[in-house]
C-alpha cells in the first residue's frame, strides 16, 4: 500500500487545479442586501422598468420566506448580509467593443481554464458566453449565429436589445415566488446567458456558458433563459469553476428552458465548483433551480449533468411535460468525496397526453461524503398514457460515506406506466482482482469500472465533455479506493 | 380538536380497573402532550399523503356495552387456533379460547399485576399517535412465550366492533406486548374487523429474542367509515427471524406503520403486504427497516390494487447504519390501478451509511395489460371476468409468499369475503 502511495502520490494529484485567483480590478457593491442594493443593481445595468419591478416583487416576497431545511445536507445558515451582490471587472473607458479589447488578465484566466475565448478558435465549433462573477465578458461566434437568426448573448444585453422576448419569458418557468433561492436570485440576478432559437433552425454550434467565480465574499446569481421555438434544436453546455478559498461562497442560479412544438433542447452541465478541502473547509454552496417547460407538442428537453464539485449541491433540474407527446430526460452522475454533500435529482411533472420521461441517476460517494438522490415523478389526471422509467444506482467507495435514495412517485391517472428501480453497492474486490489479473493497475481497473457504471450518462454528453468527465471522476477518486 | 377526545378521556378516568394509580400521571402527561401537539399534519414527511382531518372532526367516547353473536366471531376466527376476543376494545372471556402451553392474558388483567413489565415500555415517544395511545390504552394482549417453547397452534387477537361502538364514535386503543424468548416459536394473527364508524389507534411491541421465530399476520378488513391507525415495533435479536404479512382492506383511513429493528447479527425480517382499496378508501402503509447490526437481512414485497376513487400510499424506508456491513436488503412495491380516479403515491427509500451491502428497491405502477385481456377475451372469457382473473393473479403472487400452513387459507377467505361484499 505504501509503495502505491509513493508512486502515484494521490493527494498531490487530487488538488483542485482551477483554484487560482485572478488579479483583476473590480467594481463592487458593499456587502449586504437591501432594497437599495436591488435598485442599484438594476440601475447599474440600466434596466427597463419591468425588470426592476420583477426584482422588487421578488425581493419583497423573499423577505417573507424562511430558509428551507428539508434537504439532507448540513451547513451553517448563510448570512445574506455578508455577501456582495455585485462584482464586475472594471471596464477601461466605455467597455470592450470586441473580445480583443478585454483585459488580458481575464483572457489569461480563461486560457488557464482551457476555455478558448479568442475568435480565432472557430474550429472548436462551440460558441461561448463567459460569465465572470456578476457580468458576462463576451460571447463568441455571435455574427455567425446572427445569420441564422439565433440570438445568443448575455442576459443583460438581451434586456437592452430584445426586451420584448425577455419580458415574455422571464419568470415563466421559474416564477419569482418559486422557492427561497430562486426568489433571492430573481431579486439580485446579475447576468447569465440568453438564447433564442427561431422557428425551424437547427443550431449548428454547441452553445456554451462558462461560469467563473473570482472575487472573494461575493455570491454568484446568474440567470439563464433559453427558448427554442417550433421545430428547432439546440445543444447547450455549461461549465463552472471557482478559486480555492476557506470561506463558503453562495451560488444561487436559475435556469429556465422553454421548448415549443417539436423543439429539442439538450442541456449539459459539468459542474466543478471548488468543493472545499479534505476537512470540509471552504467550497461553494451550489443552490440552483433549473427547470424546463416542454410547452409544445412533441417537444423534448434533456438534462445531462456531471456534478463533481461544490461543498454542497442542492439542485433538481426538472421538466414540466405540458405539450402532448413531449419528452423529458434526466441523466446525472453525482460524485462526492471528502466532506461534500449532494442532494440532487429531478422532477418530472406529466401534464400532457402520452408524455414520456426517463431518469438515470448514478451517485458515487467516497470518503466522508453524503450523496442523496431525491426525485419526483408526478402524473396528473390529464396525462393519459404517460410513461416513466427511473433508475437510480449508488456506488459506495469507503466505509464512512452514505448514499440515500428518496424517490416520490405520485400517480393520478390509471393509464400511466411507472417503473422505478434502484441499487446500492460497492466496487467489488472480485471485479478489481479480475482486472488486475489481466494486467491492469488498480487505479486503471477502478477507472474502467467507474466508466462502466456511468456509461449510460456519459454517452449522452457531447464528446469533449464526455472525455473530460471521465478524467474528472478518475482524478477525484484517485487514492480513495483500495 | 381538544374536545374530540375530552369526553373519552374523562370516561377513562372514572374506570378504576383501566386507570390504576401508577398509570394516572403518565396518562395525563401523554394526553396533555397530545393536546398540545395536535394530530400530524401533511407537513410531517410521514403524513405527506394522508390527511388526519377525519380524526379531528369527530367526537369520541368510550364504548363499554357490547353484544355480538357467536356466529360472527366464529366466522372471523382462524380455524383451529387459540384466540383472545375484544369487543369494542373490551376483553370478552366468553368467546376467547386460551392456550395452555403459553402465558397470554388480556392487558386489562396484566395491568393489575405486571406493572414492572409494562411501565418500561411506556414513556416519551416521537410518534404523536403512539402518545395518544399511551393516554388511552386499555385493551390489548400481553403474551409471553417461554424459552425454547414452540407454540403449536396459532394465536389470534381478534378485535371486533358492535353497533354500540358506532353510537358513541368509540376510540379503541389496543396495546399489545409480545415477548418471544430465545429459541421459541409462535404464529400470531392480529385481526381488526370493525365495520362501524369508530377509531382504532393500536400500538404493538414484539420482542423476538435470540434464535426465536415469530410469524405475525396483521389484518384489517374494515368499513368505509372506519378509521384505523397503528404502530408496530419488532425488536429482532441475534439469529432471530420475523415474518410479517400486512393485509389492509378498505377503511376511510387505514394506516399501519411497521418498524423492524434488526439489533444483532443474523437477524432477518420478511415483510410482505397486500392492500386493496375501493370507494373512497384511503390506505397508507409505512414500513421502516432499521439495519442496526452487520449480517442482517430484510426483504419486502408490497402489492396494492386500487379501484374507484380510492387512494393508497406506500412509504417504505430502509436504513443501514454505519458499520452494519454485509447487509442484504430488498424492497419492492407494485401497484395496479383499476380506475381512472384512483391515485397511488409510492416512496421507496434507501438511506445507507455502510459500504459493503447489497441493497435494492423498486416500485412500479401500471394497469391491466390490454394484450392479456385481449387474449383471455379471445378465449371466450368476458372482459369483466378476465380483469378479475388478472387482478387475482396479481394478488395471488404475494399471498403465495405467506409461509407455513396456518394462514394462507384464512387470508384467502378474508379476501373472498371482502370481494363478495362489493355490490
Amino acid at each position: 500500500m505504501t509503495t502505491d502511495n509513493e508512486t502515484t502520490s494521490p493527494l498531490a494529484q487530487r488538488e483542485y487545479k482551477y483554484g487560482f485567483v485572478s488579479d483583476v480590478e473590480t467594481e463592487e457593491f458593499p456587502r449586504g442586501l437591501s432594497e437599495d442594493i436591488v435598485r442599484r443593481i438594476s440601475a447599474v445595468k440600466n434596466e427597463p422598468e419591468f425588470v426592476l419591478d420583477f426584482r422588487l416583487k421578488a425581493y419583497r416576497h423573499w423577505l417573507t420566506l424562511t430558509e428551507p431545511t428539508w434537504a439532507q445536507v448540513e451547513y451553517p445558515l448563510v448570512d445574506f448580509q455578508a455577501i456582495q451582490y455585485y462584482s464586475a471587472p472594471k471596464n477601461k473607458g466605455d467597455g470592450p467593443k470586441s473580445l480583443s479589447e478585454i483585459d488580458p488578465e481575464l483572457l489569461a484566466t480563461f486560457n488557464r481554464l482551457g476555455i478558448p475565448l479568442g475568435e480565432q478558435q472557430r474550429i472548436s465549433g462551440v460558441a461561448v458566453d463567459v460569465v465572470f462573477d456578476s457580468v458576462s465578458l463576451g460571447t463568441t461566434h455571435q455574427a455567425e449565429l446572427e445569420e441564422l437568426g439565433v440570438i445568443f448573448c448575455s442576459l443583460s444585453e438581451a434586456i437592452q436589445n430584445h426586451p420584448e422576448l425577455v419580458k415574455k419569458y422571464l419568470g415563466k418557468v421559474v416564477p419569482y415566488k418559486d422557492n427561497y433561492y430562486a426568489t433571492l436570485n430573481s431579486a439580485v440576478f446579475t447576468d447569465g446567458s440568453f438564447c433564442y432559437i427561431p422557428k425551424g433552425v437547427r443550431c449548428p454550434l454547441d452553445l456554451s456558458t462558462y461560469f467563473r467565480i473570482n472575487a472573494a465574499g461575493t455570491g454568484q446569481f446568474e440567470r439563464t433563459l433559453l427558448i427554442a421555438d417550433s421545430d428547432s434544436y439546440v445543444s447547450y453546455l455549461e461549465g463552472c469553476t471557482a478559486p480555492q478559498r476557506d470561506e463558503n461562497q453562495l451560488h444561487a442560479a436559475v435556469v429556465e428552458l422553454i421548448a415549443m412544438d417539436n423543439a429539442q433542447i439538450k442541456y449539459s452541465t459539468v459542474q466543478n465548483w471548488y468543493a472545499g478541502n479534505a476537512e470540509g473547509k471552504g467550497g461553494i454552496y451550489n443552490f440552483v433551480t433549473k427547470r424546463g417547460l416542454c410547452q409544445g407538442k412533441n417537444s423534448r428537453i434533456s438534462w445531462t449533468q456531471v456534478e463533481a464539485g461544490s461543498a454542497i449541491t442542492w439542485k433538481y433540474p426538472s421538466c414540466i411535460l405540458q405539450g402532448d407527446g413531449s419528452r423529458g430526460e434526466f441523466y446525472s452522475v453525482a460524485l462526492t468525496n471528502n466532506k461534500m454533500q449532494a442532494d440532487t435529482g429531478t422532477k418530472m411533472i406529466h401534464i400532457g397526453k402520452n408524455t414520456k420521461s426517463r431518469i438515470i441517476s448514478k451517485g458515487i460517494s467516497a470518503e466522508e461524503s453524503s450523496n442523496t438522490y431525491r426525485g419526483l415523478v408526478k402524473i396528473m389526471p390529464s396525462a393519459e398514457g404517460a410513461r416513466n422509467h427511473s433508475q437510480c444506482d449508488s456506488l459506495l467507495v469507503g466505509d464512512k460515506c452514505s448514499a440515500n435514495t428518496y424517490p416520490y412517485i405520485e400517480v393520478k391517472n390509471n393509464t400511466a406506466v411507472i417503473e422505478h428501480e434502484a441499487t446500492t453497492s460497492k466496487i467489488s474486490g472480485e471485479q478489481i482482482f479480475y482486472l488486475k489479473s489481466r494486467g491492469l493497475e488498480e487505479e486503471q481497473a477502478i477507472g474502467l469500472l467507474l466508466n462502466g457504471f456511468c456509461k449510460e450518462v456519459f454517452k449522452e454528453l457531447p464528446l469533449e465533455f464526455s472525455v473530460e468527465a471521465v478524467k474528472l471522476l478518475e482524478m477525484k477518486l484517485e487514492g480513495s479506493v483500495g | 380538536m381538544s374536545t374530540a377526545f375530552e369526553t373519552a378521556f374523562q370516561d377513562l378516568a372514572s374506570e378504576p380497573q383501566w386507570n390504576p394509580a401508577w398509570l394516572r400521571d403518565l396518562r395525563q402527561r401523554s394526553y396533555d402532550r397530545f393536546i398540545e401537539t395536535g394530530l400530524p399534519s401533511r407537513r410531517d414527511e410521514s403524513w405527506k399523503y394522508t390527511s388526519t382531518r377525519s380524526l379531528g372532526e369527530a367526537s369520541f367516547g368510550l364504548s363499554k356495552n357490547a353484544s355480538i353473536s357467536r356466529i360472527v366471531v366464529e366466522r372471523l376466527s382462524v380455524k383451529d387456533a387459540h384466540r383472545l376476543v375484544f369487543i369494542n376494545g373490551v376483553y370478552n372471556e366468553e368467546f376467547s379460547i386460551l392456550p395452555s402451553d403459553v402465558s397470554v392474558v388480556a392487558l386489562s388483567e396484566a395491568m393489575k399485576t405486571e406493572r414492572d413489565l409494562i411501565l418500561p415500555l411506556l414513556g416519551e415517544n416521537e410518534d404523536i399517535l403512539a402518545v395518544l395511545n399511551q393516554a388511552f390504552f386499555s385493551s390489548g394482549v400481553m403474551l409471553r412465550v417461554k424459552k425454547n417453547t414452540k407454540v403449536q397452534k396459532p394465536l389470534q387477537f381478534l378485535f371486533l366492533q358492535s353497533q354500540e361502538a358506532a353510537a358513541t364514535g368509540a376510540i379503541i386503543s389496543p396495546r399489545n406486548i409480545v415477548f418471544v424468548e430465545s429459541g421459541a416459536e409462535v404464529h400470531i394473527v392480529e385481526s381488526h374487523f370493525g365495520q362501524t364508524q369508530h377509531f382504532t389507534n393500536a400500538v404493538t411491541d414484539v420482542f423476538v429474542k435470540d434464535q426465536a421465530y415469530c410469524q405475525y399476520l396483521l389484518e384489517r378488513s374494515i368499513g368505509p367509515e372506519t378509521r384505523y391507525v397503528s404502530k408496530h415495533s419488532f425488536h429482532i435479536g441475534r439469529d432471530a427471524r420475523v415474518e410479517t404479512f400486512n393485509l389492509a382492506l378498505g377503511g376511510k383511513l387505514n394506516r399501519s406503520h411497521l418498524e423492524f429493528r434488526l439489533t444483532a447479527p443474523g437477524g432477518s425480517a420478511k415483510l410482505d403486504g397486500l392492500y386493496i382499496a375501493r370507494g373512497d378508501n384511503h390506505i397508507d402503509n409505512v414500513t421502516e427497516v432499521l439495519h442496526l447490526a452487520p449480517n442482517t437481512s430484510s426483504t419486502q414485497l408490497y402489492k396494492g390494487v386500487l379501484e374507484d376513487k380510492s387512494r393508497a400510499v406506500f412509504n417504505g424506508k430502509i436504513t443501514i447504519v454505519k458499520d452494519a456491513q454485509h447487509v442484504d436488503a430488498q424492497q419492492l412495491n407494485k401497484n395496479l390501478l383499476m380506475s381512472p380516479d384512483a391515485e397511488v403515491d409510492s416512496r421507496p427509500q434507501l438511506a445507507i451509511d455502510a459500504n459493503d451491502v447489497k441493497c435494492s428497491h423498486g416500485a412500479s405502477i401500471g394497469q391491466i395489460d390490454e394484450q392479456e385481456l385481449f387474449y383471455l377475451q379471445s378465449r371466450a372469457i368476458s372482459r369483466e371476468d378476465a380483469k378479475a382473473m388478472l387482478a387475482s393473479a396479481f394478488v395471488g403472487d404475494v399471498v403465495g409468499r405467506i409461509s407455513g400452513k396456518h394462514f394462507t387459507k384464512h387470508v384467502q377467505d378474508v379476501l373472498q369475503s371482502f370481494g363478495s361484499a362489493r355490490t
